[in-house]
């Protein structure tokens, strides 16, 4: 059969299959050849595959691919380029002997030929129009997941899909919560020692109890396992909303994937912050008598059991959080010298940009350090990593207060990236701050969601214009080794690689390479759109390839043009690019 | 001297007339702007207009009556025209606004009748938001 005619074929087929629920173009004739995944992949992934959301277990968003380095950065070119859905587009594409597989906002899947940019499969679900209208964050998605023949999405209708990502057919399809009362996936599911994990989202549409993450079965979509990110009544924890009833305990969004351990059998996931976001309205400001306020497990560090969903431990990054400041990013899982000794460490900061390193077999604080200004806490504990909040940044009703970090966080879902041949955090940042007016609901309203505060964001003080701000924190001696900064936020994540070479992007279409040691820009181009996406690589037949998501319109990019209205991006205009050394 | 006190205080009549009239829309303009204000400022505003998730400020309510009822509609669209949507102020057309204002308005109890609001700033300066 030509090639025509399997395309005419697959043409056909798709067209039938549309009028059902879902559709998906069959296989043509450029697909390579594929091998099943295994959980030893997974451990040890293919430098030349991307197999998961930040590149490995680990989360540490690294390529191990050296041949793109600092030397030949400078001659980077488009490979080949491919449009996306117009719309918000946040997608960390994954790769598997030479497949590349990327999301579109509204939930289209496709599967493409890494070298060439060719159609392999592509699936489409049908959204109900009211998804569709309201667009926007709600549509995207961060990730997807492999294991075995599969390609595991998240839906924004609240499923949790497996499709053949040799075909794109359907393998199962299974629904975790009722996208109508608010639910959704903001980010993809994940592996963790043969559990699809799959983590919740769109809790700040006051669902009693909260958010949570599943555990599923992999052949079924089986739901296996709930850890509610919010303390169920029967919890011990319970007791830290202040005496609320389990029906006015809302939020903890855990909107990032998580990470996992093979060595510990521990998945480590964020979770993010309470709602309303301002204490006062939620209940838990001021503290009652005999009550704990600490409204767990929102802004912690979860450690989870796969097979069981039995939670080891938890570590709160932010007692009863006031600003919306979001503890829910990756867990990037490292062993690091502490005190003369190696430890076993999980890294993250929240919204706060503040680093924050744990031992990730019990949970025990190790150390801090702050990155960018903050004026929300005042110091922390060495030895418990207890926070001492300044008073004065905290929202009240009927006053306005001056925060920083404002609302989008001074880090906001752009992943950090590690290498561990610097032992350095890459962290892409945002210096503002915010006035913030906290909006009570009206007389004898009930609440339906939403954090209930105007911020109006400002520059820091003494801001010299700048905002955008990558940095580098040393892991080993605890220092920032470097700092660049520029007029345009930073907006993509970030991506080291063993060629010593950072990658990342910002808020005005700029994607650059960076010196990994220093910081020096090595390469910069400007593509077609604001850059929100973490940047992946690639090798194929031996020839590396760098690839990025580039699209406009999420709440995060809109948020941080607020600061730079002068920096005007098209609406649309969805593109992945993928650039090779010419 | 008399002349110019009399010139205000024509002006002062004047204006006050004008700007006694209710705000014009109509509801298919509240339909269109239902689906223009979804897509483009529900993100910040909240589905409702008070419940935003990245700190938009109320746009109905007591919030809105405090900032804005007792201006005219023109403040208003200058405003939103002017301010929003805040990464690309201006960026929407002018139709655009009028109907985004319109399902504003609608929801903040004012009446849609037959005649749609036009996004001239001049006949808006009429149109007081005063109850």
């Amino acid at each position: 059969m030509g090639s025509l005619n399997r395309l005419l074929l697959g043409f056909a087929a798709s067209t039938f299959v549309l009028a059902q629920a879902q559709a998906q173009t069959p296989a043509v004739s450029s697909a390579p050849k594929w091998s099943t995944i295994t959980e030893d992949m997974l451990r040890k992934p293919s430098a030349n595959d991307w197999l998961m959301w930040r590149g490995n277990y680990a989360s540490w968003g690294y390529s191990p691919l050296a041949q793109i380095n600092k030397g030949n950065v400078k001659n980077l070119r488009v490979a080949w380029t491919w449009s996306l859905n117009s719309g918000v587009t946040e997608s960390e594409p994954l790769v598997h002997d030479g497949i590349l597989f990327v999301t579109n906002s509204g939930d289209k899947i496709q599967a493409l030929n890494a070298a060439t940019g060719d159609l392999i499969w592509e699936y489409r679900r049908d959204l109900a129009p009211q998804l569709i209208q309201q667009g926007g964050n709600s549509l995207a998605k961060r990730n997807m997941a492999l294991f075995g023949d599969n390609l595991y999405i998240t839906t924004s209708d609240a499923h949790v899909v497996a499709l053949d990502a040799r075909t794109g057919k359907v393998v199962f399809d299974h629904e975790t919560a009722d996208w109508k009362k608010g639910y959704r996936y903001s980010s993809g599911p994940f592996m963790a020692n043969g559990v699809l994990v799959a983590s919740m989202s769109g809790c700040n549409a006051a669902q009693p109890g909260g958010c949570f993450i599943t555990g599923h079965d992999p052949k079924t979509g089986a739901e296996k396992w709930r850890v509610h990110t919010v303390a169920q009544d029967g919890d011990p924890n319970a007791k830290t909303w202040n005496g609320l009833p389990l029906s006015e305990r809302f939020g903890g969004s855990a909107w990032i994937a998580g990470s996992y351990d093979p060595e510990t059998d521990t998945i480590y996931h964020g979770v993010g912050q309470p709602y309303p976001w301002i204490a006062e309205m939620r209940g838990t400001t001021p503290k009652k008598e005999g009550f704990d306020n600490s409204s767990l497990y929102t802004d912690a560090t979860l450690a989870i059991e796969p097979k069981t969903g039995k939670m080891k431990w938890h570590f709160q990054h932010l007692e009863n959080d006031t600003l919306d400041l979001d503890y829910a990013y990756e867990r990037i899982l490292v062993d690091l010298p502490v005190a003369g000794k190696t430890r076993k460490t999980v890294v993250t900061a929240g919204k706060l940009a503040i680093v924050e390193v744990l031992d990730r077999t019990n949970g025990q604080f190790l150390w801090a350090k702050e990155t960018v200004f903050q004026n929300v806490v005042k110091s922390i504990d060495p030895k418990t990593g207890a926070k001492t909040i300044n008073e004065a940044a905290m929202p009240h009703i009927g006053k306005t207060t001056f925060n920083c970090p404002a609302d989008p966080g001074a880090r906001g879902w752009p992943t950090t990236g590690y290498s561990p041949k610097t032992q350095m955090l890459y962290m892409p940042m945002t210096e503002y701050c915010s006035n913030t007016t906290p909006t009570p609901l009206e007389a004898g309203e009930k609440y339906t969601g939403g954090g209930r505060a105007v911020y109006a964001r400002v520059p820091i003080p003494n801001s010299d214009g700048k905002f955008g701000r990558l940095e580098a924190v040393n892991l080993t001696n605890q220092k920032s080794a470097w700092v660049q900064r520029q007029r345009a936020a930073m907006s993509s994540g970030v991506m080291p690689t063993a060629g010593g070479v950072v990658f990342a992007g910002t808020l005005d279409r700029y994607f650059r390479a960076y010196d990994d040691k220093n910081g020096k820009v090595l390469w910069e181009t400007r593509l077609n759109n604001a850059l929100n996406a973490p940047p992946i690589s690639f090798a194929v037949n031996g020839k590396q390839y760098v690839a990025i998501a580039v699209g406009n319109g999420s709440s995060q990019v809109r948020s941080l043009n607020t600061l730079t209205p002068d920096i005007k991006n098209p609406d649309g205009g969805a593109t992945l690019w993928v650039f090779a050394v010419q | 001297m008399r002349l110019v006190a009399l010139t205000f205080t024509l002006l002062c009549a004047a204006v006050s007339t004008a700007a006694a009239q209710a705000p014009v829309f109509s509801a298919e303009q509240v339909a269109r702007g239902k689906d223009s204000y979804i897509q483009r400022c529900g993100i910040c505003h909240g589905e409702n207009l008070d419940d935003g998730d990245f700190g938009g400020a109320p746009l109905r309510g007591s919030w809105f009556r405090d900032h804005w009822g007792s201006g005219s509609v023109a403040s208003l669209f200058s405003y939103v025209k002017t301010t929003m949507p805040p990464d690309n102020p201006g960026g929407l057309n002018d139709t655009t606004y009028a109907d985004i204002l319109s399902y504003i308005l609608q929801r903040n109890g004012y009446a849609a009748g037959a005649d749609e609001l036009k996004p001239d700033e001049q006949a808006m300066e009429a149109m007081s938001l005063k109850k």
